[in-house]
């Protein structure tokens, strides 16, 4: 029967599934036999002796080895410190002695990562307050803003994580960002690039998705 | 008999450990060293150096003088390091306004309620009849333009304004607060809150030589605070005791002065540290091992 099965003709592209099926394809293998065993089927009483006065596991014995293995699985809330060299993702270290020259500090995360941020609003191409169709819903008795016809989603790139003189920082960034622009000659990408410095929440928001850009200036400063 | 040079590097190593009771008695231990023995501080400040985990990549610590409250007398004991991370971050404005709203609102719960109509007594007898009589038709007693009317619409029940502010921005809230009281000069740091009376008049007179505000906040490490301070404080109208899981950026603002001892700071910047630079998600994730 088995080798009637191997000499089937399979059409070209069979369809998947799950689950063994009569049509499936089988290997056949020596070691295990095709009828279901007597343990599956039989009660216990009816198997022989054999089976009835097994040794089952009786006892255990505990060991301190191998605990590198549990340890691995667990959850550790404290961040590893990264490796001192560019690994193949396109993680590279911090440069402190470059960095220290600037007058601005880029700081990173916890996660060793910059403070970039993609940040997409809507956006409503009306200007004048009385011709936007803001709605104001009452959830939960609270007033919520709801914006029913917001035309395009407008996408900033945000730059977090900033230290001292921020508008500096701000006009070498958007220097290098034009110089780039130029290079690509990018259709998407318009000129003048546009900037938004907020000094008290320390961050700059810049109109366009520059994140790439703004990863490979950070990387020259040595942030 | 120690030299002076061995001796404060003695001290200095004692305090490298998070300088609890030990600090006591190196003090004590460096006095005894030194000639005068009946003076119960050292006569020269002892430079206490305070290991810092996380050290920040471009700002050293930063430095503030330890006090006493021991003696009347304005005497430094020394000089103490600082995290930057914590004490010299920039004035995130929002964030404070964010906490002390947080603070303000989440406790809020408005116990406003108007019945609707099927609340209101079961009379639901139409008053006159539709028509003949020259009044304005009505249909039932209590209808809304009626005075004594259910009001449509109106507040059911009690609201909760219960939320809680991301945990980020209750670090930063603290970090900023500190950072704002230290520039500010309002922040002094204390090796104990042992005082030698509990009469509130010493402390009240201490505070006014010192020009420490009329509303101070003294941060201890446990709850479970010295007997003097405790009479002192208690009289005084503007003493506040409280121990570090109290700490909160409303009472940091609101009192004019703040006064940390030296176990509590260690304890916030540690706490404060580990929640900036760890993984901790809200899942039941055990807290970090604290010191006995």
């Amino acid at each position: 029967m088995s080798v009637l099965r191997f000499l089937k003709k399979v059409p070209f592209f069979t369809p998947p599934v799950f689950g063994r099926s009569l049509t499936s394809s089988y290997i056949y293998r020596s070691d295990v036999s095709e009828t279901t065993p007597d343990t599956a089927t039989k009660p216990i009483t009816d198997l022989p002796d054999e089976y009835a006065n097994a040794n089952f596991i009786q006892s255990y014995e505990s060991t301190h080895q191998g605990w590198e293995w549990v340890d691995n699985i667990l959850f550790k809330s404290i961040i590893p410190d990264p490796p001192d060299h560019a690994t193949p993702s396109g993680w590279v270290p911090r440069n402190l002695e470059l960095a220290k020259q600037w007058s601005y500090f880029v700081d990173r995360d916890r996660f060793h990562s910059y403070g970039l941020y993609v940040k997409i609003l809507p956006v409503m191409l009306e200007y004048w307050l009385h011709e936007q169709h803001t709605y104001y819903l009452n959830i939960f008795r609270r007033r919520v803003e709801y914006d029913m016809y917001a035309q395009r989603m407008r996408r900033f790139s945000l730059l977090e994580l900033i230290s001292g003189d921020i508008w500096k920082l701000d006009e070498d960034l958007k220097d290098y960002l034009t110089k780039r622009v130029k290079e690509t000659n990018d259709q998407t990408k318009e000129l003048p690039i546009l900037s938004q410095v907020d000094e008290i929440r320390q961050h700059i928001l810049i109109d366009g998705e520059y994140e790439e850009w703004i990863a490979d200036f950070l990387k020259e400063k040595g942030f | 008999m120690l030299k002076f040079t061995e001796s404060v590097d003695l001290i200095r190593t004692y305090i490298c450990d998070y300088g609890n009771s030990l600090f006591h008695r190196s003090i004590s231990k460096a006095v005894s060293d030194s000639s005068s023995a009946n003076t119960p501080f050292p006569q020269l400040p002892v430079i206490v150096s305070r290991q810092l985990e996380y050290p920040h990549p471009k700002y050293p610590p930063l430095q503030a003088w330890l006090e006493t409250l021991g003696q009347k007398k304005d005497e430094k004991l020394g000089i103490l390091d600082l995290h930057p991370s914590i004490w010299h971050v920039p004035p995130r404005l929002d964030i404070l306004h964010d906490n002390v709203e947080w603070q303000k609102t989440y406790k809020k719960i408005d116990w406003t309620y108007t019945p609707m109509l099927h609340e209101y007594p079961s009379m639901r007898k139409k008053p006159w009849p539709q028509k003949g009589t020259g009044k304005a038709r009505a249909k039932n007693r209590w209808s809304p333009t009626w005075k004594g009317g259910y009001i449509p619409h109106g507040p059911k029940g009690p609201t909760s304004f219960f939320y809680v502010l991301p945990r980020h921005q209750r670090v930063m809230g603290l970090c900023t607060a500190l950072t704002v009281k230290l520039h500010q000069n309002d922040i002094h740091f204390v090796d104990s809150l042992d005082l030698p009376t509990h009469e509130p008049s010493y402390l009240q007179e201490l505070s006014e030589d010192r020009f420490w505000g009329p509303s101070i906040l003294f941060v201890d490490d446990t709850d479970v605070m010295p007997h003097n301070i405790m009479f002192a404080s208690a009289k005084t109208e503007g003493f506040t005791l409280m121990p570090v899981y109290g700490l909160n950026v409303y009472s940091i603002l609101k009192h004019t002065t703040v006064v940390l001892t030296l176990r509590a700071l260690n304890k916030i910047e540690k706490k404060l540290l580990h929640n900036l630079h760890s993984y901790d998600t809200q899942q039941e994730q055990p807290p970090p091992p604290e010191d006995p």
